[in-house]
This record gives C-alpha cells, structure tokens and sequence, in this order.
C-alpha cells in the first residue's frame, strides 16, 4: 500500500480498481471463478482481508491518496458472516466513505460495496465487471487528473 | 546539563542545529519537565528529561527511532514549567521533522484515515463539497475583507459522527455571530485542512503544500483579515504559516479575541442562560498563544452565567489527551479521564472548550465502555454557547 499505482495512460484508459475482498464466501467466487476459467476484468488488484468488517475508513481513502480509480469493498451475504456483524459494520463502512468522498469531490461512484454468495462466480463476474465498467465511464481518479494536468 | 559525550562523538549537524534553536543546551536537568508532563505521569517509558538528555548526549538512535518520539503530547506544560527556556515543543516537532526524514512516523490512529484526508488535500484541483453546512440563514461571500477559516469541522463530523461530533454547529455559531456584528464573512469553498497535524508529525512537504494552496486561496478572495474558531487553525495560520512560507499579507484572529473586543466595546450582548459552566483551556489556545482572558470575557458577558474553574487552568491547564491523530491509546484515556473527572468535580453542566478537537478527544474517552458514566458530561463549544446566547 506504499508504492504508488502506476499511472495510466489517458488515452486507452483502463480503471485501476483495488478491491477488498472477504476470505469466505467473496473469494470463494473468485476462486470458482477461476476453476471455471471464466473472465473478469484484470484491472483489479485484490487485497484479501478475514472478514469486510475488518476495513477501515483509513484503508479506503489510502486507496485513493495512491491513484486508485475505484475501490470495491466485496462482502459475503449479510446472513451468511461468520463473524455475524461483518457486513453490518462493513456498510456503515461504505455509507461513511461515501459522504466522505462527496466532501472531498471525488466521485461516489467509484465506491462500491458488492456482496457475493459462496461460490457463485457467475454473480462475481457479472459485478466485477459492471462496476470496472462504471469506474471506466467516470474516468480518471480526480487526483489523478490534477497530478498529470501539472508537469511534474 | 554537563555535556560528557562519547569519545570521538560528534552531533549530526541538523541536531546540532536542533538543539541551538531550542535552547536545549541550556536543560539544567532538574527533571521539571517530567514531573509536569501528563504522558509520563502514566507512561514510565516516557520522559521529556530524557528526550533533552538524548538530543545532547547524540543519542540518535534513541533520540530519532524511538517510538517515544511520538508520544509527545506538544502541550508544552513542560515549557511552561522549565525554568531554563528549553523550548520543548519546538525541539520535538524539529525532531519529528528529522525523524520524518529518516522514514519513521508515530502510530496513526483511526486507520490513517486523517493522514490519507490530508494527503488528499493537497491535490491542486479539488473540488470540494465542504460547504454543506451553511444553511439560508447564514450570509456568507465569496470574496470579502473578513475571512471565516472554517478548517476541518466538516470532515471531523463524518469521521466521528458515531460518537456524537458535530463540530460545524461551531462554523454554523461563528459565522451567525459574524452576521450578527453586521460582517458577511467570505468562506473558501475549496479551503484546505490547515495542516497543523502534519506540521507536528514531521511531515514538511506535505504541510509546506497545503500552507501555500491556502494562503494563494485566503488573497485570492481578498481577505484582509481571516477569522477562525479553532486554535490548531489559529496557530498554524497565525505563526507556522509566516515561518515557513514568508509574509502573508493578511491577519489572522482567533474568534474569541474578535468577540471579547465586540463584548468590551458593547456592540456584542448576550441573552440571560442561567448555567454553571466550567472552561477547558486547549494548549494551542492558551499556553501556545497565550489566549486565557478573553474565551472567559465572552463566558462572563452572558447574564446568568456562571463559570467554575477547574482545578487546573490557564497555563496549569490539563491536555485533552491526544495530538496530530497519534500515538492514542490507554495512556491518553487516562489522561482524558483524569480532567473528565475535574470537570465534573466542579459540578459544572457543561464543559466548555474553544477546540473542535479537545471536544473530539474528550467525547471519545467519554463513550469508554468500562468508565463510561463515570466521565460523561456535556460538553459544548464557547462559540456555540454564544450563538446560542444571541439575543434576538
């Protein structure tokens, strides 16, 4: 999380997204996912946490400080936590990250809190790629933008 | 203090330099400083006599890759008592500078998440969505003479909104008492955190950044004169700003200073609040700038009023317990529970306080599950209570 992301090229622009994801029922869509050998946008860097209650609101806007276009914050079925509260905590979570991002005028958009049942790679992918699909509309991290609109 | 250093020792210049600028040299090692400090009172690791101590025996290692660094509340109650004119305060935040340097940071509480906030602001083009707080009944500008400096209320009241901040009813009281003395102040809606926090964590690049962004900002609109409600803002404006960057062009007041003029020349008057209330003198405020008089010329203008002393105040006043978003813990509780206790020892109804941040701390320590009741009381800001005292 200290190296900076690399930056894009404007021109061809591809989302660098960082997505946190829950080591149990999320990333076992993942995984399914890649036993099926299915697709899904490679522009997205995943950090695998224990649980999506685990994050804080610190995490979230390091992502951003560092380039990051879009962050994604993948849960588990709030009924189906096996910590019983991490997806309680994980979308006040979300809910002040928003408001936080609003203040700052960096597009809400780029936040988004996904949820995906065991197993279910098809709902993974479907998404994954909806939200690097969105991201890519918005456009470049307004922090981004700033940097490359000044000669370094 | 005798220097007996090692032989063949020499200091790295820049603490040599260090140690001219603060007077360290001068330390008789009396150990006043520890004696006063809150964090040592609970810390035993901790020891303002031994940072002086290590600075002069170039002790590096332990001077600059000690986690103890951090620790540091810069309340400078150990200032206040030296009788040598060590400047402390001054000497931790040039060490911290150095450190920073060599890649070493205190512990960050909240995640980063204040530090990223930060780091974040000092984007040129931000566009901003501060202004939220500003409802129809407040006359603000774009452009004017008398600036309102709002710093980091809105943010603060998003972070911490879980244990009950809300900061910008203090912007909201400023600028209704602003309008009220017939100025319309202008507001920045592109302002940036002061960078107060990360003056004092060391991180020069980063405050140097959000100094310049402010200050071309604070001319642009026109300002002659900028008014602010929080003594971190106050402080670094007032004092950082001109040492770091050169001469602003503006004046910097705090709005305590602004009212206590308006009460003693009449033009300010307040409703009848029939109240017992008690004052809590934040380090920047009162120690660093020397502002005891006049939050308490505004709390004796209301009729009905009545102010307590704890028994600690003015320059003996008791720290809120945490600095620059670091290095918080069970030390810093203890500390914030001790002048909890203080407060409601003068059974006061409400703590006053002129520091968004002294509130943050102390309403923190106050949501304490073990403690809990034991440290809750209302706390309000002094420039709340007198918007709240308006009369009319």
């Amino acid at each position: 999380m200290t190296t900076k992301l690399k930056k894009h090229q404007d021109t061809d622009f591809r989302p660098r997204i960082v997505g946190f994801i829950c080591n149990w029922d999320a990333y076992s869509g993942l995984e399914m996912a890649g036993v099926n050998r299915k697709e899904y946008p490679a522009s997205v860097t995943l950090v695998r946490v224990m649980c999506l209650g685990r994050i804080n609101i610190g995490l979230i806007l390091k992502a951003f400080e560092l380039g990051a276009d879009g962050v994604m914050l993948v849960g588990c079925p709030p009924e189906e936590c096996g910590y019983e509260s991490g997806m309680t905590g994980a979308k006040e979570l979300f809910a002040q990250a928003r408001r936080l991002l609003n203040l700052l005028g960096i597009d809400q958009r780029r936040l988004a809190l996904l949820e995906v049942p065991l197993g279910r790679d098809d709902l993974w992918c479907r998404q994954i790629s909806a939200f690097v699909k969105r991201v890519g509309r918005v456009g470049s991290n307004e922090l981004n933008k700033v940097k490359s609109a000044r000669p370094a | 203090m005798h220097v007996r250093h090692k032989k063949g020792f020499d200091w790295l210049p820049e603490i040599k330099q260090i140690i001219n600028d603060t007077r360290a040299y001068s330390c008789l090692d009396c150990g006043k400083c520890t004696a006063a400090c809150p964090i040592s009172q609970y810390d035993p690791d901790y020891s303002p006599r031994r940072v002086v101590s290590n600075a002069l025996y170039g002790e590096e290692a332990q001077l600059l890759r000690n986690g103890q660094l951090w620790s540091c509340l810069t309340c400078s109650q150990c200032e206040e008592r030296c009788q040598s004119g060590v400047k402390y305060t001054e000497l931790i935040k040039l060490l911290r500078t150095e450190a920073h340097g060599l890649g070493e940071t205190g512990q960050c509480t909240h995640g980063d998440a204040l530090q990223s906030l930060m780091h974040i602001m000092t984007a040129t083009h931000l566009n901003q969505n501060r202004l939220g707080w500003v409802d129809r009944s407040l006359k603000t500008a774009a452009q004017g003479e008398t600036l309102y400096f709002v710093g980091c209320q809105p943010y603060f009241d998003v972070l911490f909104s879980d244990i009950g901040v809300k900061t910008t009813s203090i912007a909201r009281g400023a600028v209704k008492l602003l309008n009220h003395l017939d100025i319309v102040p202008a507001l920045l809606p592109n302002e940036r955190c002061c960078g107060h926090d990360l003056l004092w964590a060391g991180d020069m690049e980063h405050f140097i950044k959000l100094a310049e962004h402010n200050i071309r900002e604070i001319k642009r609109a026109g300002a002659k004169q900028v008014v602010t409600a929080c003594p971190e803002c106050y402080l670094t404006l007032k004092v950082e700003y001109p040492r770091y960057i050169g001469s602003l062009g503006f004046d910097v007041v705090h709005i305590s200073q602004l009212l206590a003029e308006k009460v003693a020349s009449g033009q300010l008057r307040f409703r009848r609040l029939t109240q017992k209330v008690t004052y809590h003198d934040p380090c920047r405020l009162g120690r660093m700038s020397g502002i005891f008089d006049e939050p308490r010329a505004i709390i004796g203008a209301v009729p009905g009023l009545e102010l307590v002393e704890m028994s600690r105040s003015r320059k003996s006043a008791l720290c809120c317990g945490t600095q620059a978003w670091m290095n918080c813990g069970a030390v810093n509780k203890q500390i914030q529970a001790e002048r909890l206790g203080e407060a409601r020892a003068t059974k006061a109804d409400i703590l006053l306080t002129f520091c968004p941040k002294c509130q943050i701390h102390f309403r923190c320590a106050m949501h304490d599950s073990r403690l809990g009741d034991e440290l809750k009381v209302e706390i309000e800001d002094v420039t709340s209570l007198a918007a709240r005292a308006l009369s009319g």
